[in-house]
């Protein structure tokens, strides 16, 4: 079977796993991706909202807080950032848009529009985890919870088609629309922008990509510097380069395109 | 290599081992599935349950009357605030609260006060489901009309109601700010609903018959 289809298999079996809540079954795990457990049919707890709820404004509850990160911590060493290319349903939804952000028109718009500064621009998810999830939780009070666009996407939306008038909008809801547009008009222009520059899990995620077992192992001295590899990588890395890139997602686009062969998923040191 | 090796297994042995830890020796599973996934987080939703203050007798999960509200009702009116520790709307309407029964803060995890209305006892039972027992976080589904839909802050008046020839224990489930869009608005809802409680209260509470409510 081609990986790209074992991919789409194994992001389906998560998307369901994580709605398992349709069916009452409600656990208290922690989702290894961004999933909002204000979703009607959610079956775990978001860990960003799980992380607010233990450092709420000045609290510090070390048990609900180290929960979502040592599980973080577990399933990054042994897959990395495979999660979000193979497990996370906000992944599968940018899968469905990637094709649409690659067309030339949106292209042309995209690079128009892009700032100088976006090489840099992946650095944001990891302020967005530090200064929205933590800090601001701690010093403030909620605020990623209140204008976040997954949230919106998987928990607002549903919960306003299935509950028809009987909810009303918050005070923070004409802002996370807003955001919502942004974060629609973003993984359109940009294919896997939510994960390249804003996704705080990501940012989580990250760093346990330069020592998971699970990585992209590449035979650089057989290498054509054919840049197919770099071209389909929807993350933007350079590939024969990127040495257990913290962006790599693991999902196998550069294996599928190589002509070589050269490039494939290890698993070890 | 082998210094990445070392790494690894290192970093594996202390993140699973930590997670074991918390899976099995701490409640922190429980905690994560009885609040943070059990009640609807209405900051993540942005939103806010719509609900018309009426009142009614049969439970929203059709389990009793919990014991320690039906002693509480036999001195007066009962007023049950459900909360919990991490919620900005909580916080907006603790004061309010605090305010109609004369306390200067609710920061404790359970409360039991009383005030006069009227010339009625209003109890207020304020209760913090992260760090109540069963038997009180149980009494959070009997109230809690919205099931999934429902969540904290909640607000439960129960009073007596006269129902078909018999007096019986009546109810009515708020949320949030209790439809309006401020919290002093809110608490001018729960105000008012304190008051008809009260009215009922005195109207009914001489034909209450303890044994009609062991349904």
């Amino acid at each position: 079977m081609r990986l790209q289809i074992k991919r789409l298999l194994s992001q389906t079996f998560f998307l369901i796993l994580a709605n398992l809540g349709a069916f009452k079954i409600k656990t208290g795990f922690c989702y290894p991706f961004f999933y909002c457990h204000g979703c009607p049919a959610a079956s775990a707890g978001c860990p960003l909202g799980t992380i607010e709820h233990a450092v709420y404004k000045g609290k510090l509850d070390w048990n609900l807080l180290l929960y979502p990160l040592v599980f973080f911590g577990v399933i990054g060493m042994v897959f990395g950032r495979a999660i979000c290319g193979w497990a996370c349903p906000i992944g599968l939804l940018q899968r469905i848009t990637y094709p649409i952000s690659q067309r030339k028109t949106i292209k042309k718009i995209s690079q128009r529009f892009a700032p100088s500064i976006l090489p840099y621009a992946r650095y944001i998810k990891y302020v967005n985890l530090v200064l929205l999830v933590f800090l601001t939780t701690y010093f403030i009070g909620f605020m990623f919870t209140d204008i976040c666009p997954v949230g919106f996407l998987t928990g607002t939306i549903p919960i306003l088609i299935l509950n028809f008038g009987e909810f009303t909008p918050n005070q923070f809801f004409l802002v996370a629309l807003i955001i919502f547009v942004f974060f629609i008009i973003l993984i359109i222009l940009s294919g896997r922008g939510w994960c390249k520059y804003f996704c705080p899990l990501g940012a989580l995620l990250a760093p346990f990509n330069k020592v998971s077992l699970l990585h992209i192992d590449i035979e650089t001295d057989k290498c054509l510097h054919c840049n197919l590899c770099s071209d389909a990588c929807p993350m933007g890395i350079d590939v024969p380069n990127m040495n257990r890139s913290p962006e790599c997602i693991l999902c196998g686009k550069c294996i599928d395109v190589c002509p070589q062969k050269i490039i494939k998923f290890k698993v070890g040191s | 290599m082998k210094k990445l090796l070392v790494i690894q297994i290192v970093l594996i042995i202390t993140f699973s081992s930590s997670f074991g830890y918390l899976f099995f020796a701490t409640d922190t599973y429980e905690h994560v599935q009885s609040t943070i996934v059990s009640v609807l987080c209405l900051s993540c939703i942005k939103l806010e349950p719509k609900t018309v203050l009426s009142f009614s007798f049969e439970t929203a999960n059709n389990e009793p009357f919990p014991d320690f509200v039906l002693e509480n009702l036999s001195k007066g009116v009962v007023l049950l605030h459900y909360r919990t520790d991490a919620c900005a709307a909580c916080d907006q309407m603790d004061p309010m609260v605090a305010s109609l029964f004369n306390l200067t803060s609710l920061e404790e995890n359970y409360l039991v006060v009383t005030s006069r209305f009227n010339g009625v006892n209003v109890t207020l039972i304020h209760i913090n489901l992260d760090h109540v027992n069963e038997n009180l976080k149980r009494s959070y589904k009997v109230y809690n009309i919205l099931g999934d839909n429902g969540g904290v802050p909640m607000f439960s008046l129960i009073t007596f109601g006269y129902d078909r020839g018999t007096v019986k224990p009546a109810y009515a489930t708020g949320y949030g700010f209790l439809g309006e869009k401020t919290p002093m608005q809110g608490k001018e809802v729960l105000k008012q609903l304190i008051e008809e409680g009260v009215d009922m209260y005195i109207q009914n509470h001489q034909g209450y018959i303890p044994s009609h409510n062991t349904e």
